[in-house]
């Protein structure tokens, strides 16, 4: 059989700085749900989805945010080696029309590779906004490549976006930069004639004069070269007092100001504007704190309180739902009706009742941050604080992804700088109580003990996380890496895209966790039915009743816990027969309890993200520290609290 | 005295391009001090336009090397002055491939070296020249991507309290950047 027509596909790569609404970009373009965010590295991972236009599939990918192609961070390798390989037939360099100059410094350098370039200059809402005028057609004939302006939040310019993409851009062409820097190009490319390269040589000359080590080591074995090559760049540095590297940068740089210049009208004279005063307040000596005590403060009282609300009416309403469906299955057959209503019914009942309220409601409030620009505010006053842990402003972004769920926590720890950065932030994280450990310390020690409890176990959880970050910064001694972050600026909030996002991450939540959930309720019902987990329980025995002195029953919860720490309480509930905690517990048993299942283990889903990001060995040793500190922890807290007559 | 004379004959040079005597006198050198300066072996007059000997040049790296020594690295402790940078870059803790570019950027710093203050004490709302970056290649390429390159102008726009790092306007944009990188970047204040 053949077809009639050759399917026609082509691949398109999205390239541009951080914040600069790549994201958006790729959400307008295939309709995924990429989540988008205003802080600057976001784009983790690299995201791909595919849209269908006049019969052709065009497949996009969602590079790295990054403000340049050196080797000195993995998002620019990435990058980098993603548009060397020649699998993209289009590159999407996404730029701010707000900063023209900054956003054409990676421009530059993507013309300098070669690559089939379109700029899409995003943002020419906001330009507008702000008195800016972006001559598009003249960037365009400056660049020598297409350049579309589009608003991709609103999908404004979209259609024209992929008009050109079908039209295939041709090669852009290296622009020139000074005589001087072209002349030492021309000499390093003069001892490249023989090579064989699958780049362009030119730019090959480039990396090599700026010292880039994985383009030298590949391209200089030749010592004789190598030495020629090392004198040119030391004229470059006597001359300029500067290393080449530099001399290039401040050269792209020099050309990004020019081009920028000739394009841009500014109708306004930069004056104080209202988002500069705001923008003043917020990260004001004192006001500045002020605002961030009351709006963490305020998100939290409002996860309480309206979270904890919220999942009790749902909770009573699935209660309601397995009694009132009981009766009529029971008589029909009472082995297959609890399976359904405490297995599947029930488990999907625990789920909604943790998702809608607290996951849903948490993800609300860190779009509204996110969207607003409010983190990296944020990220700039805490981070002295930080230092003090061996880690910079910006480590408190997972920080706080850490009280929705674990896993984005620890895929965003990718922002930092470095490996040894990254593991220790990952280490912290997976302490940070979750969602579903913020379900069980309202749910044990809230209701049974009142919230001034609760609040104390967090606030000793945020001590616990701090006091081990100090320890592990003693463990791990290296000067830190410095803060250097992009103050995205602030923006209005756009109610539709929070909600939207608001409704993907759940949807992501859900996805992960309901299917678990109710395969662990439907488990338990059937492991209680076989009597199997009475085993389980009391071969751990010796550390629940013996080490940490908690009830017997409490067994099921640190196993199950590990699976998704919200089952376990349901499970201990099932299992026990009771959703009355205080039947069974004594007040210094619920707080160790509460404790222990904060700290004890991350779940199996934190843990698969821990040994994708850090390695097997790394995970297990992060996961043995948790336990180790959970049993520490608990033995010693229940031997005080007991002490004090509780 | 003579290492501020050979700062001034720097200044004027990269300025200017070639210097006289006339140059340096109006800059408000006496004649006496620039003869010195020649009897002393560290500028040489060459058919009316005056160049830099190689003692000469030593004696200013010197000068320049203590400068940020004293400024940036281990700030007025006069007492753990040490002698190179070779020996403080281990001392502390420095990456070392910045001692290899590190003489001929500080020789072509176009201005007294007196002039430079580290970022980190530029005040708020004033606005700077970047001059010279103090740093490994990482740091350095870090800060040249998000625009921070010697000769651009920054303006300070506040600095968070505690320690905290500080926030610049550069290129239209704004960025943090913590006080241990503030401290290496030197500026030349407008």
């Amino acid at each position: 059989m053949e077809r009639s027509s050759k399917e026609v596909e082509i691949t398109v790569a999205l390239v541009g700085n951080p914040n600069v609404g790549k994201s958006s970009l790729f959400n307008s373009l295939t309709g995924l749900n990429q989540s988008v965010g205003n802080w600057p590295g976001k784009t983790v991972e690299v995201a791909k989805g595919t849209l269908v236009y006049k019969g052709i599939k065009i497949k996009v990918v969602d590079l790295p945010g990054t403000y340049s192609l050196t080797s000195f961070s993995e998002e620019e390798v990435v990058t980098r080696d993603y548009i060397l390989s020649g699998e993209a037939d289009v590159i999407i360099n996404v730029v701010d029309a707000t900063a023209l100059e900054r956003n054409l410094f990676l421009t530059i350098q993507l013309m300098e590779m070669n690559a089939p370039l379109i700029v899409a200059l995003n943002m020419i809402d906001e330009a507008t906004k702000k008195g800016i005028e972006v001559r598009d057609d003249r960037l365009s004939r400056l660049l020598g490549v297409p350049v579309i302006p589009i608003v991709a939040t609103s999908g404004v310019g979209i259609t024209e976006l992929v008009e050109a993409v079908l039209a295939r851009p041709a090669k852009s062409r290296r622009l020139t930069y000074g005589r001087e820097v072209e002349a030492y190009i021309s000499q390093v490319l003069s001892h490249f004639q023989n090579i064989e390269s699958p780049y362009p040589l030119d730019w090959v000359s480039i990396k090599v004069l700026e010292g880039d080590p994985i383009i030298t080591s590949r391209f200089l074995k030749d010592a004789q070269v190598l030495e020629k090559i090392n004198s040119i760049m030391k004229t470059m540095e006597d001359l300029h007092g500067e290393p080449p590297s530099v001399i290039i940068s401040s050269e792209r740089y020099a050309l990004s100001h020019r081009i920028a210049q000739q394009v841009t009208i500014s109708h306004t004279k930069p004056a104080i504007t209202l988002e500069d005063r705001i923008d003043g307040l917020l990260s004001h000596k004192v006001f500045g704190y002020l605002i961030l005590l009351l709006t963490l403060s305020g998100v939290f009282l409002l996860i309480f309180s309206v979270g904890s609300s919220l999942s009790a009416y749902i909770d009573e309403f699935f209660v309601w739902m397995i009694e009132s469906i009981r009766p009529h299955l029971q008589s029909f057959d009472p082995i297959f009706s609890s399976l359904l209503l405490d297995g599947v019914i029930f488990g999907l009942g625990a789920a909604t009742s943790i998702a809608l309220p607290y996951v849903a409601l948490f993800y609300l409030l860190l779009s509204i941050l996110e969207d607003t620009g409010y983190l990296p505010r944020a990220a700039f006053l805490l981070d002295s604080l930080m230092h003090k842990i061996g880690l910079h402003g910006k480590a408190f972004i997972p920080m706080l992804l850490g009280y929705g769920c674990s896993v984005p926590a620890c895929i965003g720890c990718r922002i930092m700088e470095t490996r040894r950065e990254r593991l220790l932030l990952g280490a912290l994280v997976v302490l940070i109580p979750c969602s579903a450990r913020t379900v069980i310390i309202l749910g044990v020690a809230g209701s049974y003990l009142g919230p001034l409890v609760a609040l104390s176990i967090y606030a000793l959880d945020l001590l616990i996380v701090f006091l081990i970050g100090k320890l592990l910064f003693k463990v791990l001694p290296e000067e830190p890496v410095g803060l250097i972050m992009e103050m995205p600026p602030l923006r209005m909030l756009n109610i539709t895209l929070v909600l939207k996002k608001t409704w993907i991450k759940t949807k992501d939540f859900v996805y992960i966790a309901l299917p678990l959930i109710v395969l662990g309720s439907f488990v338990v019902s059937l492991a209680s039915s076989l009597n199997l987990v009475g085993l389980i329980v009391n071969a751990i025995s010796p550390v629940t009743v013996g080490l940490l002195g908690l009830p017997v029953a409490t067994g099921i919860a640190f196993i199950f816990g590990f699976l998704r720490k919200e089952l376990a309480l349901i499970m201990l509930a099932t299992y026990v027969g009771t959703t009355d905690f205080s039947t069974f517990m004594t007040p210094a048993q619920m707080i160790a309890f509460t404790l222990v299942m904060v700290l004890y283990i991350p779940c199996v889903a934190t843990l698969s993200a821990l040994i994708k990001e850090y390695g097997l060995k790394n995970a297990l040793a992060i996961t043995l520290m948790d336990v180790t500190l959970a049993i520490f922890i608990g033995s010693v807290g229940i031997r005080v609290l007991m002490a004090l007559g509780l | 005295m003579l290492e501020e004379l050979l700062e001034a004959f720097c200044k004027l040079k990269s300025k200017l391009g070639t210097v006289t005597r006339e140059d340096v006198t109006k800059s408000g050198f006496h004649e006496k001090e620039l003869d010195s300066a020649i009897a002393n072996g560290l500028l040489q007059e060459e058919g009316g336009q005056l160049k830099i000997t190689d003692r000469g040049e030593s004696l200013l790296l010197n000068h320049r090397e203590r400068f940020i020594h004293d400024s940036i690295i281990h700030r007025g402790d006069a007492s753990a002055r040490l002698n190179s940078v070779d020996h403080w870059i281990s001392c502390h803790k420095i990456d070392r491939s910045c001692i290899d570019d590190f003489y001929s950027r500080l020789k072509a710093v176009p201005y007294h070296i007196e002039e430079l203050v580290p970022l980190l004490e530029l005040p708020e709302g004033r606005e700077a020249e970047v001059v010279f970056l103090v740093g490994g290649r990482g740091l350095i390429s870090r800060l040249c991507s998000l625009g921070i390159t010697p000769g651009t102008v920054v303006k300070l726009l506040r600095r968070a309290p505690m320690g905290g790092p500080l926030e610049l306007s550069v290129r239209s944009t704004k960025v943090a950047i913590g006080r241990g990188v503030a401290s290496k970047v030197l500026v030349k204040p407008i």
